[in-house]
């Protein structure tokens, strides 16, 4: 369809050709510029009793030329229609003389004509007694002279068309085309075909909802490239009611279905990618919960916009250099997509259609489906004027070396039949097969409402679900996905055949605990859906399981109050401006409090004088194998602010904390080394702890040395630790492991050689042992003390009792 | 706060949940991020996540760190100057120990040292000695002390033979400056070959005063003189000194305020103009310079540092008048205490450190900081959108050679501050006399061409000065043109910076300037410690309801900067700073450390009386009920719903022993963080199903 009005299209033409026009219609155009000139024309050609008169003395010839160009949407390249009734032999090619390729793409007459000379010529030879036909150009030009079709040299700078010499397009003025009848084009009805493929809108339903639950269970991993890796891939296609066979894929480019479902799914935002995985998103509930219409109908509306899907990159074979622009999708793609959809949505209903029928109407209205022709009447250029050559707006080159006229049958061709088997996957229609493949095709009645935008009639279901008592669940036909769902988040899917089986356990029940889904939640909706009672056992075991959920309850990152004592935290319950701010009271001196609360509930204490000490970030942990970290240090070199103090010890070892209440990193810190536990919660600020010979070597006990216990004393003190403290740390905060005292006796000798000669004596070596380091000495055991006596004293040697001095 | 983009990451400071400020740096290495926090907490803290969060967000406002400031001045401008020892040091590391030997023996020390490097290090401590200056520095004659006093006047930084000559002879000296007998005694230094000639610090801050260098002012002069001109007390009533309207400025500048943005777009079509300039945006030019010819002739206004409302609002906030609060922000960022990007802001750590020395050194420093400065100038005073005169010129695609204008004024500026340094503390002067005797010493020290990159001379400047009213630009060719400018410069000075700084007092008559008087501040122009005289006053005055008032001029900055830990400036006047303590601030600053007792002494001590007994027992009770409370922003905890469940769980789960960080009550554990996925793991395992919840309900 022309967009640009129909006074435009009288300004590409010249202003010479314009006043022969007017001329002839017998119009004063004398001393008129341009613009009133076309002002002048177009009242006189584009009033409706005029365009009526016109059209109803056209010649054969004209009225073919002017159906062609409707066919084609009203605008179309001049060589194609010229090419169209050529081979159809209604017109004879255009002189040599006419076709002189402008600069922009028009075509000149080497002459201007008189309008009656080329309207003579166009009567006698557009006769139907004459032998020969008429000229393309007469016939171009008999229709502009009435203002039926015009013509335009697209990209030009002013005028450069003349009514005997057309540019490269052809249009129909649009007051023009309001008054022309449709024009049908008579499609093929097949037989039955030999093998039908139904399209199963169940199927893809069913599909998208196992994508959806494997996503929701757990995030589908993703490749760097954001694909779906093959072992996933593979796990995945299993759970498909149509499969693949996901494991002969290299990967998931080589896949057409589960892709598709993924993509619409990530449009409609049931799906996110992240960069490393692909999770559901909080709208799959919703979704699923919708009829199956409305289902079917955001699918196919998603199909209709998406840019994730780019059915040209999935024709078979098809060879394309994106020039780097990747496997996105480009915007005539998503045109195309959905003017093939507009067509399909005029075919008629259940009724079989032969596909070549489908694609000869196509190529015939739709010969510019994916690339607009800038097409010459004269020979084509190979590069300039074929699109597939990489001459075109996406910049993609189809490295076939196919050629213009080629190119539709390859690409475009390919193009259509991905969208008929997308919109097969989605149940829109059925496909038929014969022994060379791909036959024709079936519009369902459902399938004709989506292409429609109209509503599908909604069939009630009711859900059709049994709870065994031994904690299985089976679910029947019809099924709804919302069901299948649900139970997937709280039992075990043991199988999915005709019916979905699925099993109920204490774990399956506390995943979905942990997702959010409570244990009267998963009763009331078994109740709901159940066909049978809830089984009492099922009902009592859901609400233990739920209240066993409640024994134990880890909250992370959440603020929290904490008084010097429970007296404290009654008073601020008790005051009426401090009560809304606080949350639930969870021990005697702790309660939970908002975060967005927290802000005005520090405003309020100090309001009333109860300055409030604050701590602020996550508390540091213990790393795994290593001695507990006594309190955190911050990364160094980067200006840390110092920790400001927080106790001071005594001589003695008893510790008094500076602030009343410390951070309860400070109290672990302290409670690792002192002697006995903080006890800040009974009535009576006093926080009394020491640090005492046993409490030290309960730390070292556990792991720590003397100089940790220091650094972590000195980082916490007000000012130096005093000494006494220190030495208290040094004597007791280490293992010294153990010791023995005993006597002993030792032999003394005047030298080294003497002492050796006595060690390599038989009689005395078994009974002195040498003693490192000293070189006169031996130790003498107990026992030997006798024998060596009596043997020393045998040599002649004199024993003192007492050692002497060695010079 | 001022986020950064710095070689290896991202830098910020952020301010957390209790309004507490942490630095924060992510840095970028082999792929991989690294945060580190102040918080102290391993790993991508929220802090570190704020900063993330804020990059991907808005990285335009990621500031790129930029090299640090080149100063034409840096020995006098450094904020941190070298020592008078390391400063002879430097000029004597290139003598021989025979040469080092003879100086300690000219000047009657006597080296130990056997090797040239210890000789000169032990010699450089001596000269540096007082004591042995004061010594020297007796023993000289007239014609050397009259050489030295040439030298001091002449060198802005140093002086050839020729001008030292010059000048002494100008100052009525006879025959050759003796400056080989002063350069002997190191009592000069001399640097280069041939040598130029400056004054050692050490020596400076010990010259003798010169009385006779101007004469006495003849005019009567009340002896009862206004004392406060070191203010602007006399233009405004307001009594507050420059370090009080720092004082007010830096609150200002605390959170930052929108950077002054460009008049017209002529940075960005890459024409230059001085820095501290903007072009007139009325007479912004049609045409981007073509590179290397001048653009057409516009006016220059000074710029501000600030946007004009923002300038409008610290004026309101201080009292002080435009021009001054201008020169006062222009200090901060010659100083270095603000930083400038797309937002002005207070750098805190240095402006802490500065506010906590004492008063000579900030004095000192800020006395440096005006005497190097070349984006702020006393031109600006005069050729502002008010003022007298217009700065016209042409800018040019490149280059950034100061304007030799500028340049001479700076000159002009250091000139009086020396002639000041060597006046006599108290007397009052004749103002004509002072005209006089820089005249003749301006001739030979004040530069009439610029450095070697520029072929501005005087005579053909490329920023010219020209009266408002549509006359001629001043040629300075001709001496009236530049009685002119050195008498429009010189009133510039006395009413602006010299007053502000409170270097003088002024005694004017009839709308003239009479006579001045230097004040005893005036002895850092000579590097000299100020004088203190003793005050009783006390400093600060505090009311029942907790508002505290900062004596204006007080000395001690500190207490201004201790006060900020407590108490929210709320205004200025002429009585002082107003301060309001406040809750919040007493319970961070006590979160911090500071004790009720401490508090008390502080304030007791600084208004040199008791509290006042309401306020006292406010006091008392912030501090007593202090810390019966506290807040945790996010604290993992377990929550059991039996008190048995505590033995139970604990001995069921060893992980969780290890990770308990604190017992709230039986039913109620802080458990480290990280380790919540392993807790739940083991809880699971031993057949517990804990529910597990991010918050609060």
């Amino acid at each position: 369809v022309t967009e640009a009005t129909d006074a435009e299209l009288l300004r590409a033409y010249t202003r010479q050709s314009l006043q022969r026009l007017a001329k002839w219609r017998g119009l004063d155009a004398r001393g008129l510029n341009k613009a009133k000139l076309i002002e002048l024309l177009a009242d006189e050609l584009f009033e409706v009793d005029a365009i009526g008169r016109n059209l109803a003395g056209l010649l054969p010839v004209e009225q073919r030329t002017m159906d062609e160009v409707h066919l084609l949407g009203g605008d179309a390249p001049t060589a194609l229609v010229m090419r169209r009734l050529q081979q159809e032999g209604a017109i004879e090619s255009m002189p040599r003389s006419a076709r002189v390729g402008s600069t922009y793409g028009a075509v000149r007459s080497t002459a201007a004509s008189a309008v009656d000379d080329v309207l003579d010529g166009l009567a006698t030879r557009g006769d139907s007694r004459s032998a020969v036909p008429p000229r393309f150009d007469q016939v171009l030009a008999g229709l502009a002279t009435r203002g039926l079709v015009l013509s335009y040299a697209p990209g030009a700078y002013g005028s450069a068309v003349d009514f005997n010499a057309p540019g490269r397009r052809l249009v129909i003025p649009t007051r023009v085309l309001e008054q022309l009848s449709p024009i049908s084009v008579p499609l093929a009805s097949a037989a039955q075909p030999e093998q039908v493929l139904l399209g199963s809108s169940e199927a893809v339903l069913r599909d998208l909802y196992a994508v959806l639950a494997a996503a929701n269970l757990a995030p589908i991993p993703l490749t760097s490239r954001g694909l779906i890796p093959k072992r996933a891939l593979v796990q995945l296609d299993h759970q498909l009611r149509v499969t693949e066979f996901a494991a002969e894929a290299a990967s998931e480019h080589d896949l057409k279905r589960l892709p598709l479902l993924r993509m619409l799914a990530e449009d409609l935002g049931l799906l996110v990618a992240s960069p490393n995985a692909l999770s559901a998103t909080d709208r799959v509930p919703d979704f699923l919960d919708q009829p199956r219409g409305q289902r079917l109908s955001q699918l196919l509306g998603a199909y209709r916009e998406t840019a994730r899907w780019c059915e040209v990159l999935h024709i078979p074979g098809l060879e394309i250099q994106t020039g780097g622009a990747g496997r996105g999708t480009p915007r005539e793609v998503i045109q195309a997509r959905q003017l093939v959809l507009a067509h399909l949505a005029q075919l008629p209903t259940e009724l079989w259609i032969t596909l070549d029928s489908l694609l000869a109407l196509f190529r015939r209205c739709a010969y510019e489906l994916l690339f607009r022709r800038q097409l010459p009447v004269t020979e084509p250029h190979w590069y300039y004027d074929n699109p597939y050559a990489g001459n075109n707006s996406t910049g993609w080159t189809f490295a076939r070396g196919i050629s213009e006229e080629q190119g539709w049958d390859v690409v475009e061709r390919g193009l259509i039949e991905i969208v008929i088997e997308a919109l097969h996957w989605l149940g829109v229609l059925d496909l038929g097969a014969d022994e060379t493949g791909l036959s024709a095709i079936r519009i369902t009645a459902d399938g004709n409402r989506l292409l429609r935008n109209e509503a599908l009639p909604v069939a009630p279901v009711a859900p059709n679900v049994v709870v065994q008592p031994n904690f299985q669940i089976f679910v029947f036909e019809p099924i709804q996905e919302s069901v299948l769902f649900t139970l997937d988040q709280f039992a075990e899917r043991v199988r999915a055949e005709q019916a979905v089986e699925y099993l109920v356990t204490r774990e399956s029940v506390y995943r979905a605990q942990r997702a959010g889904l409570e244990a009267s939640a998963i009763i009331a909706f078994l109740d709901r859906v159940s066909t049978v009672p809830l089984a009492q056992n099922v009902r009592r075991s859901l609400e233990e399981w739920g209240a066993l959920h409640e024994r134990v309850v880890l909250r992370r990152a959440t603020p929290l109050v904490h008084t010097v004592d429970a007296a404290t935290l009654d008073a601020l319950y008790a005051d009426a401006q401090v009560a809304p701010l606080l949350g639930r009271r969870l021990a005697p001196t702790a309660a939970l409090v908002a975060a967005a609360d927290l802000g005005a509930l520090q405003q309020r204490l100090l309001a009333t004088d109860r300055l409030p000490a604050l701590s602020e970030g996550r508390l540091p942990t213990v790393s795994e194998g290593r001695p507990p970290v006594l309190y955190q240090a911050g990364p160094s070199g980067l200006g840390q602010r110092p920790q400001p103090p927080a106790l001071t010890i005594d001589a003695d070892g008893r510790v008094q904390f500076v602030q009343r209440l410390p951070d309860i990193s400070v109290l672990r810190a302290i409670n690792q080394i002192a002697d006995s536990q903080c006890q800040v919660d009974p009535p009576g600020d006093a926080v009394s702890l020491q640090l005492t010979p046993s409490s030290l070597r309960r730390a070292a006990d556990a792991g720590l040395s003397a100089d940790d216990i220091l650094a972590v004393l000195s980082r916490l003190h007000v000012g130096d630790v005093p000494p006494q403290v220190q030495a208290l740390v040094r004597r007791a905060g280490r293992r010294w492991g153990r010791g023995a005292l005993a006597s002993a006796t030792l032999l003394q000798v005047e030298s080294l050689d003497t002492l050796s000669a006595l060690l390599e004596d038989p009689d005395l070596a078994p009974h002195l042992h040498r003693l490192s380091g000293a070189e006169c000495l031996a130790l003498v055991p107990r026992d030997s003390l006798k024998h060596v006596r009596a043997a020393l004293q045998a040599r002649g040697m004199d024993l003192a009792t007492t050692l002497f001095e060695q010079p | 706060m001022r986020p950064k983009l710095v070689d290896d990451g991202l830098s910020a400071e952020v301010r957390g949940t209790w309004r507490r400020v942490y630095d924060v740096r992510i840095e970028v290495a082999g792929g991989r991020l690294t945060p580190g926090c102040s918080c102290g907490n391993d790993g991508v803290c929220s802090h570190c996540g704020a900063l993330l969060l804020h990059w991907l967000r808005a990285p335009e406002t990621f500031e790129s760190v930029a090299p640090p400031k080149l100063s034409t001045f840096d020995h006098q401008r450094s904020t941190h100057p070298e020592t008078p020892a390391a400063e002879l040091t430097r000029a004597l590391e290139s003598e021989t120990l025979q040469r080092l030997r003879a100086i300690a023996r000219r000047r009657g020390l006597r080296l130990k040292a056997k090797s040239r490097v210890d000789a000169l290090g032990e010699l450089a401590s001596m000269l540096a000695q007082p004591a042995g200056i004061d010594a020297a520095l007796s023993e000289l004659r007239p014609d050397q002390q009259l050489a030295l006093w040439a030298t001091w006047l002449a060198a802005d930084g140093a002086a050839a033979t020729d001008t030292i000559q010059a000048v002494y002879e100008r100052l009525g000296g006879s025959a050759q400056a003796p400056l080989d007998d002063l350069t002997e005694r190191a009592l000069l230094i001399g640097i280069g070959q041939p040598p130029s000639f400056n004054v050692p610090r050490a020596v400076a801050a010990a010259l003798q005063p010169w009385p006779d260098l101007v004469a006495s002012s003849t005019a009567p002069v009340p002896r009862s003189a206004p004392r406060s001109t070191h203010s602007v007390e006399s233009s405004s009533g307001f009594g507050l000194d420059i370090f009080d309207v720092l004082v007010v400025l830096s609150h200002g500048l605390r959170d930052g305020l929108t950077a002054s943005p460009p008049a017209s777009d002529d940075t960005s079509m890459g024409a230059r103009v001085p820095d501290g300039w903007e072009i007139d945006p009325a007479e912004a030019p049609s045409t981007v310079p073509i590179r290397g010819q001048f653009g057409q002739q516009v006016r220059l206004l000074p710029r501000s540092v600030v946007r004009p409302e923002d300038l409008a609002w610290l004026v309101q906030r201080t009292g002080w008048p435009p021009q001054a609060v201008a020169f006062g922000l222009a200090m901060l960022d010659d100083l270095e205490l603000i930083v400038t990007g797309p937002r002005v802001q207070l750098v805190e750590e240095r402006w802490r450190d500065f506010a906590a020395a004492n008063l000579d050194e900030r004095f000192s420093r800020l006395c440096r900081a005006w005497l190097g400065a070349t984006s702020w100038s006393e031109l600006a005073l005069l050729a502002g959108p008010d003022g007298a005169f217009e700065l016209r010129g042409r800018p040019v695609h490149y280059g950034n050679t100061p304007s030799l204008l500028l340049l001479h004024v700076a000159a002009f500026r250091r000139l009086v501050g020396r002639v000041l340094g060597l006046l006599t503390p108290g007397a009052w002067y004749d103002m004509p006399a002072f005209i006089r005797t820089l005249y003749r010493l301006i001739q030979h020290t004040l530069p009439e061409r610029a450095g070697v990159w520029s072929s501005e001379t005087l005579d053909r400047l490329n920023w010219k000065l020209a009266e408002a009213r549509g006359h001629s630009p001043l040629d300075f060719e001709q001496p009236e043109d530049r009685a002119r400018l050195y008498s429009a410069v010189l009133s510039a000075l006395f009413s602006g910076p010299l007053t502000w700084l409170g270097l003088v007092d002024l005694h004017s008559d009839a709308g003239m300037l009479r006579a001045f008087r230097v004040d005893p501040r005036a002895a850092v122009l000579m590097g000299r410690p100020i004088q203190h005289s003793p005050t009783t006053a006390p400093a600060l005055v505090i009311g029942d309801d907790g508002s505290v008032v900062v004596r204006g001029g007080a000395p001690d900055t500190s207490i201004a900067v201790q006060l900020d830990r407590v108490a929210e400036l709320v205004h200025a006047s002429d009585s002082g700073l107003h301060y309001q303590l406040t809750a919040e601030r007493i319970a961070a600053a006590f979160d911090d450390g500071l004790s009720g007792p401490d508090l008390v002494a502080f304030l007791e001590a600084h208004s040199s009386k008791p509290l006042p007994p309401a306020f006292r027992a406010q006091l008392d009770r912030w501090w007593t009920n202090f810390s019966r409370v506290r807040l945790y922003d996010e604290l993992t905890i377990l929550e059991l719903s039996e008190d048995v469940l505590e033995a139970e769980v604990l001995a069921a789960t060893p992980s969780l022993r290890q990770h308990v960080i604190y017992a709230f009550s039986p039913r109620l554990l802080a458990v480290e963080p990280e380790a919540t996925d392993a807790v739940v793991a083991e809880l699971v395992r031993r057949g517990y199903t804990p529910r597990v919840v991010d918050g609060c309900d």
